[in-house]
């Protein structure tokens, strides 16, 4: 323990510490409840004002006090002091209080670590670029104050800046190197109780008619899509999330609940995909949306690792998606479903007794049709009766909501149509069900981005024959919502910026932009076990044991390690004289074992030579003055005379 | 670190010897080279080492594919940090010149000099000599040498040869120390530590024909002289000065003055070293009062004399008296 660590700081250090503390914090004071992040903000703010002096007047137990308050403040907001939420903000809390009784170097390297890990939490909030960049703007500002304090403050500012900006590039490619090859593991070390974040997006608990048209005004992107060959036509890409069976009159719920005993009756028996015609192999790099569910091409003919398929043909992950994911996929776009249970489309027929009497007896009409009749006429009868497609459609009200729809108002969006029509269906004895997910894409480059707006809901019926199949509706209203996107079949003034057609250069402009924020979602948000294993797989590393493995860790960190050593070395070497200097050397050489101080000037040490080695008075005498005139009068035939009195001279004591 | 001490005191031996070894004296301007600096992490380093873990297993725990790229950072950051902790040492050359002589109980100062030749500034070099509570740090600027005086507490008459020095650095960010161990090859002459309280000056000194003499002080008034630096104040002459427009100092040329003798054999029945301590305390009291005075050890004779010189070899050799412990 060297005293060192006592020594008092001063108080504009400590105002510098509290901005860096003041930066790493902001992040996280963004996500904070709006009262707890002013609360917080306030207490930071009038901490990095107030001086070390006036601090140091403040009552020992006021730190424990503020401590005590803002653990009460953050277990208001949390009810608890642990996990994502209530761990980063009791941490910041405590950091802020911390601030208050710093004083020595030790307080200030404990918070300055701290701040280092505060930094780096950040990104549990985001992984977009902009957040990365923030992260690494608040490490420089912590290193930057860090190498400020352990200095004494005596660096200028600006080769402070320097060195702390330098530490951060040569820290990249140890970053990268590591980053590439540490080994992922494919799952969380240990469940964390997670507050869940309420997130836009399709809902797994139930659909409302009117649930989908809310989020037509987001255009957020749900997920973003890399064909491996070949992309199907927008028409088709129906990519298919939850699926709704149990009809109550008002809304749609799934055949099984949240809860665990149910949910592990979704994965029996579960019916077969024969799949048909050309394989899609695709990649959905998944926005979290808090839900197990993943959204897969319909139909999904191959099932990524770690997920099932359930019983209702719905691929759900093994966890919740609380990260960027990404899942590879493969699908078929036409199929048969066989083995489906009998009970499973018993159920599909099932409707609330003594509602909607007039859908009843209109479903009832075509009943002594064949199954593909029924569905058929339905969609004529659709098609004739003057339905129109709206974002606006007025609010259904009353307890025969379905009636109230197919025969009053007849203005509808997608999940209206769902709705109605799976209600028709079941009327008139096909088992049909309510399917939700998304329909269609824009393309940006090389990739497709699906938004929330793109949120859609479709009927699916079940044949004897063929098993589930789909049937849209609202292709029969609005044909152009399915093949060219939502911006064609809508008043665009509805629709949000990103989903509209008019062609507007600052929507390209935001393309591109996503083109990177898609390779940025790819390479390194995306960086997961899967990928980690592919691109190894690439460098003929097979597993991490195997000796390619420690040979690429090793090489590249020898390369980058090494490289910098030398460079180390190499920058350690004193600068090379210049010529009359060497000649000079070459003469004290010469003189060994006298000794040249550092201090001593060159006339100072010839007479002191000439005490010595009289006999060599005559050469000291001529190769000083020489070496004056080369060196400092710039004489160039001084220098050549000099190189020629230094060859001369005889050396002062023969070994 | 808790090491348990009769352990620590059963190795030091050895680690003195090998340390003895691996670092032999060196003379000269000597270089710090790369196989003997030594580096470690310090506790804040270690510190940073866990926030480096907690970011990792954080990392690990929510699957963030950027958090790991941040503890591979802080990883990244901390060896840019060591290579500059240790570049800070990596080729200072140091020299030690001759330290001003001083008394025994006070502290030598070893002028060392560092020179720095690289174009960037060693920050926070800092010198410690081998069981000295004090250190001595300072910072080089790029192509530049620096002079310190290094303090190192004596205790003991003789010749000072300078302890095994460490030089180390936790520069710039404190993560690391980084240090050396260098034995220059400095010496400082140590003079007794002079008597607090020493008697007075020997007045029953002898003549030099022999005779005992007799003390009468420094009353006699031998002459005036012109004012040199240095000189009493009541020396002053001022009724003359005031005559003739220039400071005159009186002086005093006692008979015993002349030839006060300070005699080794004389202080029989006292140990060496406290009779040395005497000496030298009369020593210095005979020249703060400007009275000649000669020197006798067994091995020596110094006639009596004034002046700087005239000290500073009374003193050395006393300082130089056989017996005495280095």
């Amino acid at each position: 323990m060297t005293p060192s660590r006592l020594r008092l700081v001063s108080a504009s250090d400590l105002q510098w510490l509290g901005g860096a503390l003041a930066l790493s914090c902001f992040p996280h004071l963004l996500e904070q409840p709006l009262w707890l992040a002013l609360s917080l903000a306030a207490i930071l703010l009038l901490l990095t004002r107030l001086s070390a002096d006036q601090r140091a007047r403040l009552p020992r137990y006021s730190h424990l006090m503020l401590g005590a308050v803002v653990a009460v403040l953050v277990f208001q907001a949390y009810h608890t002091l642990v996990g994502r939420e209530g761990g980063v903000a009791i941490l910041m809390a405590l950091s802020i209080v911390k601030l208050l009784e710093t004083r020595t170097l030790r307080d200030v390297r404990a918070l300055l670590l701290l701040i280092f890990l505060l930094s780096g939490m950040a990104l549990l909030h985001g992984q977009a670029p902009w957040q990365a960049a923030y992260a690494l703007l608040s490490t420089l500002a912590a290193l930057y104050v860090a190498q400020r304090i352990e200095l004494d403050s005596t660096l200028p500012m600006g080769i402070n800046l320097k060195i702390s900006s330098r530490m951060i590039l040569e820290g990249i490619p140890i970053a990268i190197l590591l980053f590439v090859l540490f080994p992922r593991l494919p799952a969380p070390l240990w469940a964390i109780p997670d507050h869940l974040s309420a997130k836009t997006g399709l809902s797994g608990d139930q659909m409302t008619p009117g649930s989908i048209g809310n989020m037509i005004q987001d255009e957020s992107v749900a997920f973003r899509v890399s064909f491996k060959d070949q992309a199907p036509s927008q028409a088709q890409m129906y990519w298919r999330g939850p699926v709704f069976e149990d009809f109550d009159g008002i809304s749609w719920q799934p055949a099984y609940g949240r809860n665990s005993d149910q949910n592990t009756l979704r994965f029996q028996a579960v019916p077969q995909i024969i799949g048909e015609g050309e394989i899609y192999s695709y990649s959905v790099t998944l926005e979290p949306h808090q839900q197990s569910w993943l959204l897969a091409l319909d139909m999904p003919t191959q099932i990524p690792a770690n997920a099932n398929l359930s019983n209702r043909l719905q691929i759900v992950s093994n966890q919740v998606v609380s990260e960027k994911k990404r899942i590879a996929l493969s699908a078929q776009l036409s199929w048969r479903t066989v083995n489906d249970s009998p009970h499973q489309i018993e159920r599909s027929l099932l409707l609330p007794a003594d509602l909607n009497p007039k859908s009843r007896a209109l479903a009832l009409g075509w009943a002594h049709l064949p199954p593909r009749q029924r569905v058929a006429a339905a969609l004529n009868w659709l098609r004739n009766n003057d339905f129109s497609y709206t974002l606006s459609p007025p609010i259904l009200s009353s307890r025969h909501r379905v009636d109230e729809f197919l025969f009053t108002h007849r203005q509808g969006f997608c999940e209206h149509y769902a709705s109605a029509f799976t209600f028709l269906m079941r009327a008139a004895g096909v088992p049909a069900r309510v399917v939700t997910g998304y329909q269609g894409a824009q393309q940006n480059a090389d990739y497709w981005i699906v938004r929330q707006a793109d949120a859609h809901a479709w009927t699916e019926v079940w044949y004897a024959d063929q098993g589930w199949q789909r049937v849209d509706p609202t292709f029969v209203i609005a044909p152009s919502r399915i093949t060219a996107g939502i911006g064609l079949s809508i008043d665009s003034s509805e629709l949000p910026f990103m989903m509209r057609q008019d062609n507007a250069w600052l929507r390209t402009l935001r393309l591109k932009a996503d083109v990177l924020v898609h390779g940025w979602n790819q390479w390194v948000v995306g960086y997961d076990q899967k990928r980690q294993n592919e691109l190894l797989k690439k460098l003929g590393i097979d597993d991490f044991l195997s000796s390619a493995f420690l040979l690429w860790l090793m090489g590249g960190l020898l390369t980058i390690l090494g490289g910098f050593a030398a460079w180390l070395l190499y920058k350690n070497q004193p600068p090379r004289p210049d010529a009359a200097s060497r000649l000079f050397r070459r003469f004290l050489r010469k003189l060994a074992p006298l000794d040249k101080a550092a201090s001593e000037t060159a006339q100072a040490f010839a007479a002191r030579a000439q005490a010595q080695y009289p006999h060599l008075t005559q050469h000291i005498k001529a190769i000083t003055h020489l070496y004056l005139n080369a060196r400092y009068g710039n004489d160039p035939a001084a220098l050549q005379a000099l190189e020629q009195a230094v060859r001369q001279m005889p050396r002062a004591r023969q070994p | 670190m808790p090491i348990p001490a009769a352990l620590l005191s059963f190795w030091r031996p050895y680690w003195q010897r090998f340390l003895a070894r691996r670092h032999p004296v060196e003379s000269g301007k000597v270089r710090i080279r790369h196989q003997r600096l030594y580096i470690l992490p310090t506790l804040y380093g270690l510190g940073f080492g866990m926030i480096f873990i907690t970011m990792l297993v954080g990392a690990l725990n929510y699957q963030l594919s950027l958090g790991f790229f941040f503890a591979f950072l802080l990883l990244g950051i901390a060896h840019a940090i060591l290579l500059r902790t240790y570049a800070n040492l990596l080729g200072l050359q140091l020299s030690c010149g001759t330290p001003i002589p001083v008394f025994a109980g006070e502290n030598a100062y070893f002028p060392l000099t560092l020179l720095n030749e690289k174009r960037q500034p060693r920050f926070g070099v800092t010198i410690q000599a081998r069981q000295q509570a004090e250190s001595a740090s300072t910072h080089i600027p790029g192509q530049d040498h620096q002079l310190l005086a290094l303090p190192v507490q004596t205790r003991l008459r003789g010749v000072l040869a300078l302890p095994r020095l460490t030089i180390s650095s936790t520069m710039p960010l404190g993560f690391f120390r980084c240090w050396t161990y260098l034995v220059l090859d400095g010496v400082a002459l140590v003079y007794p530590q002079p008597e607090p309280d020493p008697p007075p000056l020997p007045d029953h000194g002898t003549l030099s024909d022999g005779k005992k003499m007799q003390a009468s002080g420094n009353e006699d008034f031998a002459g005036l002289r012109e004012f040199q630096r240095g000189d009493a104040l009541h020396d002053i002459a001022w009724k003359q000065s005031a005559r003739t427009e220039q400071i005159l100092i009186r002086q005093h040329q006692s008979p015993i003055g002349a030839t006060l003798w300070l005699n080794f054999d004389e202080l029989a029945g006292l140990p060496v070293e406290v009779r040395l301590s005497r000496l030298t305390a009369w020593i210095l009291q005979a020249e703060s009062t400007q009275r000649p005075y000669g020197l006798a050890l067994p091995a020596q004779q110094f006639p009596p004399a004034l002046g700087h010189d005239h000290l500073h070899r009374c003193l050395s050799a006393l300082a130089q008296y056989p017996g005495g412990v280095t």
